[in-house]
């Protein structure tokens, strides 16, 4: 009875042991690697022609630069998120990471990111040539903790074949509101359930962020120039949302449902960025062209900027110099003219928008030439923490105005009462 | 008459089998379809048989993901999680069912209700934990926290009850340890539940998702599910490239079933009563 | 003698319960204490403010159409996929050779990763390209947009639940009526007992075992259900797929309500042991 007893103990102690030494080998090991040189990890969402771009460039800086090793790790872009906030929370982050700009109040907050403007000699010298309109997402009680990747913003992409099926000039995209609901009714009545616009009704920030250019486009804006009160409950919102609902449930030019009818070829226009310029000519079953947001009647130009910002976080000093070398080089011109050439995003300095390679690339990709000439008129979304709770809030009373179950004039009503809960913080 | 009416009986069974498999096996079906086309022939008809043979999907595929790595991790993960759930659980259950002590009953209880809580309620606490274990981006982390299991525990407790405690009486007469008796007695005896706590075991860990995804890091720890999660994303789905990829990761899988499953439903079906 | 018995059987128990308490209940209970606070699980901040958040929860709108979403979806794909499950294993043990083939067939959905699965159904329920509805307009029936109607999208998520679940209830009950003494059987063909008599009353209820089972792990399964969910449909279309981890899930960790999240997880476990203990009680009542 006795000896079972040690027996029993020996056994239960050993596999303790193995299991703790299983974890505690494997981090000697991390540590050893760490030595020289200093391997760095790089999260990110650029999945796809994206990643594949990221890492012949990555490649190449760890050919250059024989003390540091990058290794890109790319997650899927809903699940980024999730991973930044439990690293976050038990100190577990990458030594760099791009993030999408709309997260960055949040990033911001956490207290792990480098101050950029001192390790790179000063917030002039960090930030010199970038459009200071990118600058925003990255700059935190003064201090700059993180530089723009990349930017992008929505254009009007369209289905030349279909524009022909319905009797539409493939090379005369819709210019105003109207011109976009006729030309989407034309496409519409050709029957087989075929979209004539494809509308984003699915909650979360893809409904919002593709309907605020709908917003800023009529003067209602979004929320007030401090952040603090919602605006778009109002006379020039109500024309916006009236506007979509319509093409819904009026005109019967655009369905409420699931994203995706136009990839396939089943919608005539949608609102889309310059990124899936490249996926539509390698992948689209049709010929399809851009334009700039058709824009109503006495409205303005207006689009939503969208793009990554790129952060190095706190951590031995050997990975952090190697996270800010790294981080100067990516966002160097030379590098982003590169990058852009291969993902079609928009480049994030006129030194950059000027440079041969880039200006070539343009030349040869005339559907990049709407996105463009619509940079300037690119609205930033509210850099507050409470941004994603906001947009949650917004996009869930906007949605049952599409399946039109509720009023236009009651969803926003609805919108507003629920932005102002979500600024408030509860 | 009789004959014949079985024969009418047989065939409804074949039509109803013929109806429900094709509805089950149809998204195969439609995946290796669509994984054979060109990029641009995606989403044309036809959807159930091959027409082309764009086979540069699948070498695209194993280039972005190193499927055969991802498969080494995921059954590293799901057999060592298998054969731990199975252990401690036998152990604990025997414990539970054979002995006395304090706060036994407490501790029962406390071990089912535990099998009610929502898991993603722990992720961010039991990510510390194993942040401080140093098992972050380490399979141990995915493998360590699994290894027991409430529900193996009540499983294998019922089971237990049912074997007679003059099985053990004689071994330990024989003079063997309790590990002895539950190795050699108890376990080959339990062996309907314990296949089939090693079943829910092997599918649990090799269909998770959620937990890898927080504690994995460096794609050559990646399992499975990881590796195809990878291939749809923001800035548009490649969905030939995604159905190559998605067939590379389950044809094995059923193959390995396929070559398995008499002795699965062996191990599964109680022996001895029919026998 | 009862000390060194309770010794033993803490040493058998302590690898379990070891893993039980550093893995499940530390941070189960760590979890309450995040439930009651403000925290975004990134600010350093962790902001406590009592039992604000619970109180929030039982106004929340969202929060009732959830458990709603919930109860319906585990209770119809835990009892379809059981009764499924069970009628294929009884035409499966009738054949020979076939069987190997449509157990094969039918546990595929369970070896495959949800993930990858979910992808796949997500274009068959398209209304333009997925087969689903071309197959339901070649024979004139209504083609519901599955995964974009408010009626249809949980009936969708539900078909995928079962698809996924069905093998494991074919599997188990194939091996439970293997194993069923076939002395019963005969005796009962002696005396002229129709086929489904037969059923009724000697296999159902030699089978209760095997029920049990598959209901208890098909309960485990689908009220944690999260997965396919998430890739499907999100939640959507206006919350009418929005289970309970989802929900939990976009609070914690899409819109930075992690303390929010804590009390829904808390909640939901109270919930579901309040409920198993009051089964407990009205079958130990039926029981006396």
């Amino acid at each position: 009875m006795k000896r079972s007893h040690i027996r029993l103990a020996s056994i239960l102690s050993l596999a303790v042991f193995a299991t703790v030494s299983l974890g505690a080998g494997s981090a000697i090991a991390a540590n050893k690697k760490a030595v020289k040189p200093v391997t760095i990890q790089f999260w990110n969402y650029w999945d796809g022609g994206n990643g594949q771009a990221l890492n012949v460039l990555i490649a190449e800086f760890n050919k250059k630069n024989k003390d540091v090793i990058v290794k890109p790790v790319t997650f899927p872009w809903g699940d980024l998120l999730p991973k930044l906030q439990t690293a976050i929370a038990s100190g577990t982050t990458p030594a760099v990471a791009a993030t999408d700009i709309a997260w960055m109040a949040n990033m911001n907050q956490s207290g792990k990111l480098v101050d950029l403007g001192a390790a790179l000699g000063g917030i002039k010298k960090a930030t010199a040539g970038i459009y200071p309109s990118l600058l925003t997402y990255g700059t935190y009680k003064g201090k700059i903790q993180s530089l723009p990747a990349s930017t992008n913003n929505l254009a009007l992409f369209y289905n030349k074949d279909l524009f022909r099926k319905a009797g539409l000039n493939p090379n005369k995209p819709p210019k105003t509101w109207a011109e976009m609901r006729t030309d989407a009714m034309a496409i519409s009545a050709l029957g087989n359930g075929i979209q004539g616009m494809e509308i984003y009704v699915q909650p979360g920030e893809g409904l919002t962020w593709q309907f605020q250019p709908y917003l800023w486009q009529t003067g209602a804006g979004f929320l007030n120039k401090t952040n603090t009160a919602p605006t778009f409950n109002s006379a020039a919102g109500k024309t916006a949302l009236q506007y979509l609902v319509d093409l819904i449930n009026v005109d019967h030019a655009a369905t409420a449902g699931q994203w995706g009818a136009f990839d396939k070829g089943q919608a005539g226009m949608r609102i889309d960025g310059s990124w899936m310029v490249g996926g539509y000519r390698d992948n689209a079953p049709f010929e399809f062209g851009t334009a700039m947001l058709p824009i109503p009647d006495g409205g303005v130009h207006a689009t939503n900027m969208g793009g990554e910002q790129i952060m190095a976080f706190k951590g031995k000093p050997a990975t952090q110099a190697a996270a800010v070398k790294f981080i100067k080089w990516f966002t160097s011109a030379p590098i982003q003219a590169r990058w852009d050439v291969a993902t079609n995003f928009m480049p994030i300095s006129d030194t950059v928008a000027n440079s041969n390679v880039l200006l070539k690339h343009i030349a040869d990709e005339p559907a990049l030439k709407a996105f463009i000439n619509q940079q300037k008129y690119a609205y930033a979304r509210p850099a507050i923490a409470t941004y994603p709770a906001v947009s949650d809030a917004f996009s869930k009373a906007l949605e049952p105005a599409f399946y039109g179950t509720v009023s236009v004039t009651d969803a926003l009503a609805n919108a507003d009462a629920a932005v102002r809960k979500a600024l408030s913080g509860k | 008459m009789r004959t014949f009416k079985k024969i009418a009986l047989r065939l409804s069974d074949h039509i109803a089998l013929i109806a429900m498999s094709s509805i089950v096996i149809l998204p195969f079906v439609w995946m290796i379809t669509t994984s054979l086309k060109p990029p641009k022939l995606a989403f044309a008809a036809p959807y159930l048989y091959p027409t082309h043979f764009h086979w540069q999907n699948f070498v695209n595929a194993w280039d972005e993901a190193p499927f055969s790595r991802y498969y080494l991790n995921s059954i590293v993960v799901a057999v060592l999680v298998t054969l731990g759930q199975v252990l401690t659980s036998a152990l604990a259950a025997y414990a539970f069912d054979r002995y006395e002590f304090p706060f036994k009953k407490t501790l029962w209880f406390t071990l089912l209700a535990s099998m009610m809580v929502p898991l993603p309620l722990l992720v961010i606490p039991s990510f510390q934990i194993i942040q401080h274990l140093h098992w972050a981006d380490n399979l141990a982390a995915l493998i360590i926290p699994r290894c027991w299991s409430a529900f193996g525990i009540l499983l294998l407790r019922q089971f237990i009850h049912s074997i007679p405690r003059d099985f053990d009486d004689a071994a330990k007469m024989d003079g063997a340890s309790v590990l002895r008796v539950i190795w050699s007695v108890i376990l080959p005896l339990a062996r309907p539940a314990v296949a089939t706590l090693a079943l829910f075991a092997f599918l649990f860990a090799w269909n998770d998702f959620l937990w890898p995804l927080i504690v994995l890091n460096s794609p050559e720890h990646f399992t499975v599910p990881l590796g195809i999660a990878n291939f749809s994303g923001k800035y548009g789905t490649r969905w030939t490239l995604l159905m190559a990829a998605t067939v590379s990761a389950t044809i094995p899988a059923v193959v390995a079933f396929l070559a398995m499953q008499k002795s699965l439903i062996r191990g599964l079906a109680s022996g001895g009563i029919n026998e | 003698m009862r000390n060194k018995q309770a010794r033993t059987a803490y040493l058998l128990i302590a690898p379990a319960l070891i893993l039980f308490i550093g893995f499940t209940a530390y941070p189960f209970i760590w979890s309450a204490q995040i439930s009651l606070t403000s925290w975004d699980g990134l600010n350093a901040v962790k902001k406590f403010v009592g039992f604000q958040n619970y109180a929030h929860l039982f106004a929340d709108k969202e929060f009732k159409q959830s458990l709603a979403v919930t109860a319906i979806y585990t209770v119809t794909v835990t009892a379809i996929s059981t009764i499924l499950g069970f009628l294929i294993a009884l035409m499966l043990q009738r054949r020979g050779k076939s069987s190997v083939i449509y157990r094969t067939i039918f546990f595929s959905p369970v070896v495959t990763a949800t993930v990858a699965a979910a992808v796949v159904w997500q274009l068959l329920f398209d209304p333009y390209v997925g087969v689903i509805d071309l197959g339901l307009k070649a024979v004139h029936l209504p083609a519901p947009n599955w995964l974009s109607d408010t009626h249809w999208a949980l009936p969708a998520v539900i078909i995928v639940g079962i698809w996924k679940r069905l093998g494991f209830a074919v599997i188990v009950y194939a091996a439970g009526l293997s194993s069923l003494p076939t002395s019963c059987y005969e005796a009962a063909d002696l005396d002229g007992v129709s086929g489904w008599q037969k059923v009724r009353y000697l296999t159902i209820p030699l089978m209760r075992p095997v029920t049990t089972l598959v209901l208890i792990t098909g309960f485990i399964d689908a009220i944690q259900v999260f997965d396919h969910i998430f890739i499907l449909t999100s939640g959507g279309p206006m919350g009418s797929t929005n289970v309970m981890s989802l929900m939990l899930f976009n609070q914690g960790f899409k819109l930075f309500r992690l303390g929010y999240a804590s009390a829904i997880g808390w909640t939901l476990f109270l919930m579901i042991l309040v409920l198993t203990m009051l089964q407990w009680q009205l079958r130990r009542r039926r029981e006396l």
